[in-house]
Parts: C-alpha cells; sequence; structure tokens
C-alpha cells in the first residue's frame, strides 16, 4: 500500500465524510491522489459499519462533479487571463491542435479521464480553456463518475473485511484500464494516419 | 430518392421491426423459464453467501491484517474487541484514544513502530485465544 494511501485512510478513519470530502475535492480539481484505492477502501468501510455506503456514493459524486465543473468553469472564465498572467501563448499551433481534438473528441476524452483518474484535473482545464460545452462536459463528467464511483465503492463494499488482500488487483485494474486507454488513442491516431497517405 | 427505394425501405423496416419483437419475445419466454428453475434465486443466495463470509467479524487468522494506519476504533470495530481492551493492555495513557491512528501513537511517544504494531497483533492475538 503506498504511504499517501495509508495517511489518507488515517484521516478517513478519524474525520470520515470530511475527509473524504476534502480528498475528493483535492484530488479531482489540483492534486492527482489514488482515489480510487480510497474509494474501495471506504466502500469496505462502510461494510463494516464505519460509513453508509450511500451517504459515501452520494457524497463521493456530488463532490467529484462539483470539483470538475469548479475546474472547467475557472479556466472557462478566466483561462485566457491565467494563461497571460503565466506569459502561455494560447495562439500557437501546438495549443491550437490540442484545441481541435479535444473540441472533436470531448465527449470520449471527458468520459475516459474520470475513470482512467491521473488526467481528470489537465482535462477540466483544458475543456473550461477550449470552450467544451458546458451541457456536453457535465453529462459526460456525470456518467463517467458515476460508473467509476459505483463500481469502486460496491466493489469495497462487497468485498468487506478482505480488501486489503485485494488491493493489488484492483491496482492491476486501474492499471489495465489505463494500459487499455493509451492504446486505444494510438489506435486511433495511428489509423488516422494510416488511411491519411491513401 | 424514388417512390420505390423509399417503399423498399419502408420493407426493410418492418422486417427489421418484426425480427426485433420476435427474437424480443424469445428472449422473453427464456428468461421467463430461467426464473421458473429460480437461478436467480440461487445466484442470489450465492452472492449473499460470499457476502456474509466477508463481513464476518475479523478472527485469529486475520490478525496479520493490523497495520499502523488503523485507528484503534477500528481495530476495535473489525476484531469486535471491548472499546477498553486495546487501552488496559498496552497501558495507552492518551487522552485522544481511541480517536488515534497507531502511527500518531507511535510518533507521539516516540516508540519503536515494528515492536509496537506487533505488540497490538499480539494483544489482539491473546483476545481470541483466551476466548477460545
Amino acid at each position: 500500500m503506498s504511504s499517501v494511501l495509508t495517511i489518507i485512510l488515517s484521516y478517513i478513519l478519524l474525520y470520515r465524510y470530511t475527509t473524504l470530502i476534502f480528498c475528493v475535492f483535492i484530488g479531482n480539481f489540483l492534486i492527482p491522489l489514488p482515489l480510487n484505492l480510497m474509494l474501495f477502501a471506504v466502500g469496505a468501510f462502510a461494510s463494516q459499519g464505519y460509513f453508509n455506503i450511500f451517504i459515501v456514493f452520494t457524497t463521493a459524486l456530488l463532490v467529484n462533479v462539483f470539483a470538475d465543473v469548479f475546474g472547467y468553469f475557472i479556466t472557462y472564465k478566466y483561462g485566457n487571463k491565467i494563461m497571460t498572467f503565466f506569459k502561455i501563448n494560447i495562439e500557437n499551433d501546438k495549443f491550437l491542435k490540442v484545441k481541435r481534438w479535444l473540441r472533436k473528441y470531448a465527449g470520449e476524452t471527458i468520459f475516459i479521464t474520470r475513470i482512467t483518474g491521473p488526467f481528470t484535473q489537465v482535462v477540466n482545464f483544458l475543456s473550461g480553456l477550449t470552450g467544451v460545452p458546458f451541457k456536453k462536459f457535465l453529462l459526460m463528467d456525470v456518467l463517467g463518475n458515476f460508473i467509476d464511483i459505483l463500481f469502486f465503492t460496491f466493489a469495497g463494499y462487497f468485498l468487506g473485511n478482505y480488501w486489503q488482500v485485494f488491493l493489488n488487483n484492483i491496482q492491476n485494474i486501474i492499471t489495465l484500464i489505463f494500459v487499455v486507454v493509451i492504446l486505444y488513442i494510438l489506435f486511433r491516431i495511428c489509423f488516422k494516419k494510416f488511411f491519411k497517405k491513401f | 430518392m424514388s417512390k420505390k427505394n423509399k417503399v423498399l425501405d419502408i420493407i426493410i423496416i418492418i422486417l427489421l421491426l418484426i425480427v426485433i419483437i420476435v427474437t424480443g419475445g424469445f428472449i422473453f419466454r427464456q428468461l421467463h423459464s430461467i426464473n421458473r428453475f429460480n437461478l436467480i434465486a440461487s445466484y442470489r443466495a450465492k452472492i449473499q453467501t460470499i457476502i456474509d463470509k466477508n463481513h464476518k467479524p475479523l478472527s485469529l487468522q486475520n490478525v496479520d491484517l493490523i497495520d499502523t494506519w488503523m485507528t484503534f476504533r477500528y481495530i476495535n470495530l473489525i476484531f469486535k474487541l471491548p472499546p477498553d481492551y486495546l487501552k488496559n493492555s498496552l497501558n495507552i495513557l492518551d487522552k485522544h484514544y481511541p480517536n488515534i491512528s497507531l502511527r500518531g501513537y507511535i510518533k507521539n511517544n516516540k516508540l519503536d513502530g515494528t515492536t509496537f504494531l506487533n505488540n497490538v497483533k499480539s494483544v489482539v492475538g491473546n483476545y481470541f485465544a483466551n476466548k477460545q
């Protein structure tokens, strides 16, 4: 178990829902945290009577969506000012390419990054910055988060006292999803380039 | 689009709808017959057995699961220990007990982590040994 996760779990046991809300918000808005593993553990704690599984699920979903929308909103509203402040040119070719790509594949990018984890914050900021329609962002965000949170909290709840035994397997599942997503993106890029030649 | 093509499209759509309805009917009948054999109930019972097994209070065999990130309250809960059992057995005087993690307690009292963790494990193990 990683040291970050053990620290989070200690605080979860001490301050319960307050830590849950804080970690989910920070983990989705700013710093990548092992949130899926945390939710898996909290699901198991719920099965032991430490939490209520439905309150955990609802809280995690609401805070997750709120943090994502907050990240989106900040760059949607103040993105250009922030970029100008940090002297980042958003009119260069690379950025325009990213903008075009994200606008084209906004739905699937937002949906997939809710499940894979580490790119959530970046995609939220980029979605706001590139002006992805809010309705589309919200729909994909809610859908992706719903599936992700449902899977991890209820997997923990189902495995109960033996969740620690399955922690490595869960870590492997997360890595596998991540690899599949990367392969899918690479495949799409290569596929497109290959057919452009003909 | 010519009139002939339009008629052909409508015929294809009607045929597809008939196929979907017939297939749906077969699937419904199949599910209904499965239900008659009580397959769903048997799966539900199997899942419930697994849940019950996973949710049983921990025992002597699970003492190794104890780790320093756990709080005393959590250990009491999962092993169903009396609230003051660990406090008395380990001579804990910390006013935050049981709402303190083992790691926090070790740090506050400048103890050796591994030794204290092993002590907790053996005390919990003794509880079950005495119970038997």
